[in-house]
């Protein structure tokens, strides 16, 4: 059982702060009470050690596919125009028939003609009652900002059209990738946040690499514990 | 540098970190008798450590990689105090707050103070190691406020009452029925032991409780001092759920998990799920940076951050500091001959292994952890496992030194030693002494010439053994016998 807490002063966060880092300097063998001064260098991470997939492989896509389909995604090659083709395939193959719809910033409007034509009900992140159909809806369609080849997996992140529930509260989850916005690495993707985003961080910006899974039970693969467990990438070329 | 040994009384005998169970060889052998515990480490254990050595070798230089990714953690714990302030400012620039924790029960008492004043009733929890450190789910209780883990393997130990024996598989000593008649007993349903049915009934059961949350309770994997962020890394959603759901986010972090900056991010990233694991990244990677934006629909509205010393500046002034490097993997773990065979509760307190045997008694002291440096056969294979290349064969035996230097260590093993020293000084006494033992050990052997039975204090190695009597004669004896021969033969 824990100790009785003594009570603690949120507004004395300065006397806990000058205390702690004046306990951080002395250990390091610095002024107790002056500010810490900058490094003059840094380790120099080297792209050689890094770099899986050069910037210029002919095979990005198909690494891409390939790993992806390794960290347990479905993944479907289609163009622009016949999009909708594989979405409502894994609908139905999931009997899903309620969709939230976010796209950040290459909106579909052809693809939600389809789906409503085909009967689906569609709600729209952004609307009223969103967070609420966000836990209520079968599935979810979205776009991402980027592809990542040598992890197979896509880069999202929030901002006011684009919500953080929207890739991860559904059970399917469907996800459209131009082939044209898959980069080949990490080291790529990291530097791509900052600079689409006039050098500040989004809220939160996430790596998705796969349906949601755990190994918890005996090492038994089980997907969709929380976040999606069906997980379908729509790659579109022309 | 100042050294465990030299530490001011009062601060040696602090305890920084839970003691959940004290008598470590009782419990090695009851876990290396469990066969239900042996069958369990060997279907999760191994095989996460043959998928780190799989996906390691995807990397242009995984043994670079890893040189690099120590190099880093031992820039940032050098240079802590300005990495920290820049940290700070960062998370401060995009709405956060950030907040000082000395020990584990200030952060215990900010969080319950921040749930107070927010009107939390029901926290949800991400899985946090440093939130076993502090015990939060107790302080929480009994400030009135619910704590729910969300982490599968952590759920199903809260509702068992027990303890992570893992850093990344919390429940790696239970098997399947066992998990089954906990969901049976708690849930009050049917037994089952399909891990998907069982995995079914803890989203149904948690997925509820994440929207009635007021509060969510992450930990840390790194803190990118840079841009004011951290990082989740986590392969359920819970994590996601907990740092995006609620209204408040309170990410509770051991202030050695900072790197600097963004493109430092993945080299971490690169090591840290191969390493765990065995995959090349975690399902989800997030990064976040405060709370939501003006105009954002979900998402926290206030961000907290409590960093927490808890004895770590203690380690950090001493030889000891490349111990802090330590990103919580568990490949150590996975690659240990010892922890695979006694299991993670037999180290006794929050963080098992080698690099519990570590830890534990650098945040607690080596009184209270005697056996943990000797937990060990020095085969090096934790080292070897090990993404930032924390060398905990080289930390164990200085702290064996330390153990002796401080005299805490058993008389008769020091003693014994003494006696090695003396006989191993000089020529003659290693003669001598060889000679005594021979006569000594050939009146122990018996008929077929096997030493079964050694007399105290060093009975402990005829225990489970039997090894061979020496020799009637000793080489040097053998070798001059031979080498007179030869001279009489007319040879060299």
């Amino acid at each position: 059982m824990a100790a009785e807490l003594k009570k603690i002063d949120l507004l004395d966060d300065d006397a806990r702060r000058e205390s702690f880092l004046s306990t951080i300097r002395q250990a390091l063998g610095h002024d107790a009470k002056s500010p810490s001064p900058k490094p003059d260098s840094r380790p120099i991470r080297s792209e050689r050690l890094l770099r899986q997939v050069e910037s210029d492989s002919p095979q990005l896509v198909n690494r891409w596919i390939e790993k992806a389909r390794g960290n347990g995604m479905t993944v479907v090659e289609s163009t622009f125009s016949r999009a909708a083709e594989p979405v409502i395939e894994f609908l139905m193959a999931h009997k899903a028939r309620t969709l939230m719809v976010n796209f950040s910033s290459n909106p579909a409007p052809a693809i939600e003609e389809k789906l409503v034509s085909a009967g689906y009900e569609l709600h729209h992140w952004g609307d009223a009652d969103c967070m609420k159909q966000a836990f209520k809806c079968d599935a979810s369609l979205t776009d991402c900002r980027y592809g990542v080849a040598d992890s197979g997996g896509f880069l999202v992140w929030s901002d006011p059209k684009f919500g953080r529930s929207s890739t991860l509260t559904t059970a399917v989850h469907i996800v459209l990738l131009p082939k044209r916005l898959i980069l080949a690495d990490l080291i790529d993707a990291m530097p791509k946040i900052l600079s689409d985003n006039n050098g500040q961080m989004p809220s939160n910006a996430v790596v998705i690499n796969g349906p949601s899974k755990t190994g918890d039970i005996e090492m038994k693969l089980v997907t969709g514990v929380h976040g999606p467990k069906y997980l379908c990438a729509v790659i579109l070329g022309d | 540098m100042t050294s465990v040994l030299t530490e001011p009384k009062a601060r040696q005998t602090r305890v920084s970190l839970p003691v959940f169970r004290s008598d470590f060889m009782a419990d090695a052998h009851e876990a290396s008798a469990d066969k239900r515990l042996q069958t369990a480490m060997d279907n999760s254990v191994t095989k996460r450590d043959m998928g780190r050595k799989t996906t390691l070798a995807e990397l242009p230089d995984a043994n670079a990689l890893r040189e690099l990714a120590g190099q880093i953690k031992r820039h940032t714990l050098d240079h802590l105090d300005y990495y920290l302030e820049l940290l700070e400012t960062n998370v401060k620039k995009q709405g956060g707050q950030v907040h000082y924790a000395a020990d584990s029960q200030q952060a215990n008492a900010l969080i319950v103070e921040i749930a107070k004043r927010t009107g939390s009733q029901l926290v949800v929890k991400s899985k946090s190691m440093v939130s076993e450190e502090t015990e939060l789910n107790d302080a929480l209780t009994e400030a009135g406020i619910e704590p729910l883990e969300t982490d599968l393997g952590e759920f199903i130990l809260q509702v068992d009452h027990d303890h992570p024996t893992h850093l990344v598989m919390p429940v790696v000593h239970k098997n399947a029925a066992d998990i089954g008649h906990i969901f049976e007993r708690y849930f009050k349903t049917d037994f089952t032991d399909n891990a998907q049915t069982l995995a079914e009934m803890a989203r149904v059961h948690l997925r509820n409780r994440f929207n009635e949350a007021d509060l969510g309770v992450s930990g840390v994997n790194f803190a990118v001092a840079e841009t004011g962020s951290i990082v989740v890394c986590c392969n359920e959603g819970n994590g996601r759920m907990c740092v995006s759901r609620p209204r408040i986010h309170v990410a509770l972090m051991g202030m050695e998990k900072l790197i600097p900056a963004l493109d430092d991010l993945p080299v971490f990233l690169k090591l840290l799920a191969r390493s765990a694991s065995g995959q090349s990244l975690t399902q989800y990677s997030s990064i976040v940076s405060g709370a939501r934006r003006p105009g954002e629909v979900d998402g926290p509205e206030e961000f907290h951050l409590i960093i927490m010393d808890n004895g770590r500046s203690r380690i950090l002034a001493g030889e000891y500091r490349d111990t802090l490097r330590c990103i919580r993997c568990g490949a150590c773990l996975n690659s240990c001959p010892i922890y695979r065979k006694v299991g993670g509760r037999t180290y006794g307190s929050v963080y098992p292994g080698p690099i519990g045997a570590l830890l534990t008694p650098l945040f607690n002291g080596l009184e209270q952890h005697k056996h943990l440096p000797h937990a060990s056969s020095l085969c090096g294979a934790c080292f070897e496992a090990c993404p930032v290349k924390i060398d905990i064969p080289k930390f164990l035996i200085m702290l064996r030194g330390d153990q002796v230097k401080a005299h805490i260590t058993p008389w008769a093993e020091r003693a014994i030693f003494k006696l090695w020293t003396v006989g191993l000084r000089y020529g003659w006494t290693y003669r001598l002494s060889q000679i005594a033992q021979r006569i000594g050990m050939r009146l122990l052997k018996d008929k077929q010439g096997w030493i079964k039975n050694l007399p105290p204090p060093v009975n402990g190695w005829t225990k489970q053994r039997d090894f061979p009597a020496p020799a009637k004669e000793d080489f040097r004896t053998v070798y001059k016998r031979y080498r007179q021969q030869q001279r009489q033969a007319g040879g060299h």
